[in-house]
């Protein structure tokens, strides 16, 4: 129970850091709902092995930005919507004046996504780690990569972000 | 010039910055979770995809079971042919359980990027493969069946074998489609993973 208790505690603490990931590797508000069950499962299956080992952040992420890379929601997309989540519709495509941010706040969050979501996968996953201050080695050894690497993506990934273009590889 | 360049790259970084602040803002600010979304998942839901593949083994399981009473007392078939569809049956449960294996020991928790992208799609290439191996098996088990009901001149094998040509043509229709998505989906992965190690 303890265990239960401790795990919805993280999921409520972490919600902004899931969304995001979820929100970033989604194209609209049905998937993020998806993602965000597919990353909650993932977190509940890993979370007895977890031991805090590692930092919760660095386990959140892992986890968020492993199902998001892996999943297979065009095949398998849902039917039915979980009403909790459509406040998440109304916040960040401003649906509803009730439940959403200001229009400068939710302008800039669709910015950040329409630009970010032009790269392909895994970059996405090390510039959000990037943007979350992450150093390099971390970041390196959340997506698999030496540090070094980390850097020459992120230099890659830098260009294609100031070209406004699609980024080089695959979406 | 350089320091111009800087400049702009760095006020580039800190507006991206400040848009992911906001982005999050308005996640912790605005959205809830509610505690029956956190149950669900810890009910220790199975993934689809494991769902599905175990259905299809417990149904092979059956079928194997059952075939040699079904075959071979009602309509009379070779006991070779009884056989092969039993091999066949078995290859191809060993072969589905084998690859997921590899798939079930994944652990995301642990697994870093490259890794678990590369599991789940060599996984999904491998059964988007599988038709490569399985139609020609499937085409030569209906031409033997075929034979087998000349050869009985039952009324009961001719309706039998009507049956399996008309759901193997709208399964193979069905099948194909959704096989070139898991297809494009794994290529679409492992193109990610080989740029990244370039």
């Amino acid at each position: 129970m303890a265990e239960r208790d401790e795990f919805a505690r993280l999921v409520r603490e972490q919600k902004d850091t899931i969304y995001t990931v979820c929100y970033m590797f989604s194209s609209d508000a049905d998937e993020v709902s998806d993602l965000f069950q597919e990353v909650l499962i993932n977190l509940w299956r890993g979370y007895r092995q977890f031991r805090h080992e590692s930092s919760v952040k660095t386990y959140v992420w892992r986890v968020a930005l492993n199902t998001c890379i892996t999943d297979d929601r065009k095949r398998k997309r849902r039917r039915e919507r979980q009403a909790g989540l459509s406040e998440l519709n109304a916040a960040l495509y401003g649906v509803s004046d009730a439940a959403a941010a200001s229009g400068a706040e939710s302008r800039q969050a669709r910015l950040l996504h329409d630009r970010i979501t032009r790269l392909g996968l895994f970059d996405r996953a090390i510039v959000l780690l990037w943007l979350e201050d992450l150093s390099y080695e971390e970041i390196g050894a959340i997506v698999g990569i030496s540090a070094r690497n980390v850097g020459v993506r992120l230099f890659r990934i830098r260009e294609a972000l100031k070209d406004g273009g699609a980024g080089r590889g695959s979406r | 010039m350089e320091n111009q360049e800087k400049y702009v790259e760095a006020a580039d970084l800190a507006q991206m910055k400040s848009e992911l602040a906001s982005l999050k803002y308005i996640l912790s600010e605005k959205l809830q979770v509610e505690d029956r979304v956190i149950r669900q998942a810890m009910t220790g839901r199975q993934r689809d995809i494991d769902r599905r593949v175990t259905v299809v083994m417990a149904l092979g399981i059956v079928a194997m079971l059952t075939i040699p009473w079904s075959f071979g007392r009602m309509f009379e078939v070779s006991v070779a042919f009884m056989v092969m569809t039993e091999l066949m049956m078995l290859g191809g449960g060993v072969l589905t359980v084998l690859w997921q294996l590899e798939f079930r020991w994944l652990n995301f928790a642990t697994a870093d990027l490259v890794q678990a992208a590369e599991v789940v799609a060599r996984f999904r290439r491998r059964y988007a493969n599988w038709p490569k191996i399985g139609l020609p098996l499937a085409a030569f088990w209906l031409i033997w069946m075929l034979w087998e009901i000349y050869q009985a001149d039952n009324t009961m094998m001719f309706v039998m074998g009507g049956g399996c040509l008309v759901g193997g043509l709208i399964g193979g229709v069905c099948g194909w489609h959704i096989n070139r998505s898991v297809v494009s989906d794994a290529d679409e992965i492992l193109a990610g993973i080989a740029e990244l190690r370039n």
